[in-house]
């Protein structure tokens, strides 16, 4: 079992993790508030980009919304935690897209790329990202799933998880782009950017506290499901979100094989809620209808209403 | 290094289970495809080792075990071959109208299966087969079609389908889609009435045509029918999605929801029945 950090030793080592892999209260203070939604003239909340080339659709995307440069520093080191669940169609981030950001975190003078990962390695495979890891000489670090290799995380405010367990490994890191599909899920309905943060938490955790015990009959099991997903987006704040929404299933979420619609869209921002708010309209759905977009909408982690947001949509 | 656990022989070898391997097609058995590397096997609550965050609805109709293996053509075209054993043939069939849309072909493979744009379901007795191309290449279709035509001939399985099933009104018979559910996940999935379980059925069959649905929910008894009846009434008149609540008559409620459908719910003995239709505006 992972030793416990004390309050004082967990903010003093998160201190250390620095811009973007955010983690505690004190350095989640630009978000408690809730971030500025005031849209200036120049300045672009939501890019979304339609076109055939991912890769060029993705760059133009973050081109946007201000430039790699705007959410990375030089020299740090860099996640990416794209989404590889299944070698289904519409189910996985496009390797064409996370070759694009790896591309971009190294123009931008990144010293370390990779990947941390507890699904394995036919996972990578099968997504088509395992090879493109290898091209591009970035680092996959397939973490075991054993509670040890996870640093418990208290989440103030939580309101249904009170800890998360993030990769030990995550804290030698400066900062996460979180590079998920958008798509149907078969429990709640949509899987977005807040979704696909459980990627970094421990997937022991994953299956014991973000479901009920009795899950199959408790009535509030999915909202207690959207309330953990929310909590956890509490602890972690990713440097950036880019989401696939080229190609994606609607039904049979989030292994497929399902329903597959063809949106050909890149979608970048750094609203969690709002990015996902917009991929649900995507999918013919209302964002506030989907439990993790609406808590994290009432829990201040973003802004719900795309009319309050500039949203650029551009075709290459 | 994760990878997917270990088992050993044993632990599938265990009584009560099916040996899948068996129902696996071999080279010989298949022109043009072979089988590649070594099958993926899990049971149980592993499943979520195979299917990260999305296996809830699988248990929820009653998952014991699944096997996968990777098929290849000259081409490196790819086709997977899952073959899901469930917890009895109502299971298996409950998943496969899960799985399959109103739009696929039906074919002749196992009790019931649909073709669909890249890939196949069928059900037969306790189990659920999936294939997956990963394009929609007519060399790929038929691959589907060969591999689960293949996998059928080895076996020879049989089960009935759910009695609820039977019980929908015969205009509703020939919906485009129906499914079989099991409880809340897949109940929300086609309509999301409350965010919470309030019907707490047994077993319940939805069809959906047009912009219409049609559910019928079993209960044990007409007692707990009532008495569910009464709770969703409760939820009903306090939900926000819904406006226009009211109860038409004993037995009866009407309500309109917030996407332009009016709806009625009713209790016929021991089921609820709910049609959802698009409300009619005038000009």
């Amino acid at each position: 079992m992972a030793k416990k950090l004390g309050r004082r030793e967990f903010l003093n080592r998160s201190a250390t993790i620095g811009l973007s892999a955010v983690l505690g209260k004190t350095l989640v203070s630009g978000l408690t508030g809730g971030p500025s939604f005031a849209a200036a003239a120049d300045k672009v909340d939501i890019a979304v980009v339609s076109g055939t080339d991912y890769g060029a659709m993705t760059a133009k995307a973050v081109e946007l919304i201000g430039g790699i440069g705007k959410f990375i520093r030089p020299n740090s080191r860099i996640l990416l935690i794209p989404n590889v669940q299944s070698k289904n169609p519409g189910t996985y981030t496009k390797p064409e897209i996370f070759r694009s950001v790896i591309r971009m975190c190294r123009e931008a003078g990144a010293k370390e790329i990779a990947c941390l990962s507890y699904l394995t390695p036919q996972h990578w495979e099968g997504a088509g990202l395992d090879k493109i890891v290898r091209e591009e000489n970035i680092t996959l670090k397939l973490i075991p799933r054993e509670d040890i290799h996870y640093r418990p995380v208290p989440i103030p405010g939580a309101g249904a998880l009170p800890e998360a367990r993030i990769m030990t490994e995550f804290f030698n890191y400066d900062a996460f782009i979180n590079m998920p599909v958008t798509k149907d899920h078969a429990g709640n309905k949509f899987t977005g950017t807040l979704k696909n943060l459980m990627a970094l938490n421990s997937p022991s955790l994953n299956r014991s506290a973000f479901h009920k015990l009795n899950w199959k009959t408790d009535p509030n099991d999915i909202a207690h499901l959207d309330a953990c997903i929310v909590d956890l987006n509490l602890a972690l704040q990713p440097a950036l979100n880019i989401v696939d929404a080229t190609e994606i299933i609607t039904t049979n979420g989030p292994m497929g094989p399902g329903d597959l619609i063809k949106p050909m869209k890149v979608i970048a921002g750094l609203d969690r809620v709002a990015v996902d708010a917009f991929c649900a309209g995507i999918l013919g759905l209302k964002s506030e209808e989907i439990g993790t977009i609406r808590l994290a909408y009432l829990k201040k982690i973003g802004e719900i209403d795309l009319k309050k947001l500039a949203v650029k949509e551009v075709k290459v | 290094m994760s990878t997917a656990p270990a088992q050993s022989e044993a632990d599938f070898a265990a009584p009560k289970l099916l040996d899948l391997v068996r129902f696996l097609p071999q080279a010989a058995d298949l022109t043009s495809w072979s089988p590649q590397g070594t099958p993926q096997r899990y049971r149980g609550e592993d499943l979520f080792l195979y299917i990260d965050g999305g296996a809830e609805i699988y248990h929820e109709y009653g998952f014991k075990q699944v096997i996968a293996r990777d098929y290849r053509d000259r081409k490196d075209r790819t086709i997977t071959l899952e073959i899901y054993e469930m917890a009895s043939p109502e299971s298996a069939f409950g998943m496969f109208t899960f799985k399959s849309s109103g739009r696929g072909s039906p074919e002749s493979i196992g009790q019931d299966a649909r073709l669909e744009d890249y890939y196949l379901n069928f059900w037969e007795g306790t189990c659920l087969v999936t294939v997956v191309g990963l394009d929609e290449l007519a060399e790929t279709r038929e691959g589907i079609l060969q591999i689960a035509r293949a996998a059928e001939a080895k076996m020879r399985l049989t089960g009935t389908r759910p009695s609820v099933a039977e019980t929908l009104p015969p205009e509703w018979k020939t919906s485009s889609r129906l499914v079989y559910i099991k409880g809340v996940l897949g109940l929300n999935n086609i309509y999301p009435f409350f965010p919470g379980d309030i019907f707490r059925f047994r077993e319940g069959i939805a069809a959906e045509r047009d912009k219409g649905k049609m559910f019928i929910l079993a209960y044990p008894s007409a007692e707990e029918a009532r008495r569910r009846f009464g709770e969703a009434e409760k939820a009903f008149a306090k939900s926000p999605s819904y406006t226009n609540v009211k109860s038409a008559e004993p037995g009866i409620m009407e309500a309109e929801d917030n996407k332009g459908n009016s709806m009625t719910v009713r209790i016929r003995g021991d089921r609820i029945e709910i049609a959802i239709s698009p409300l009619k505006t005038t000009k």
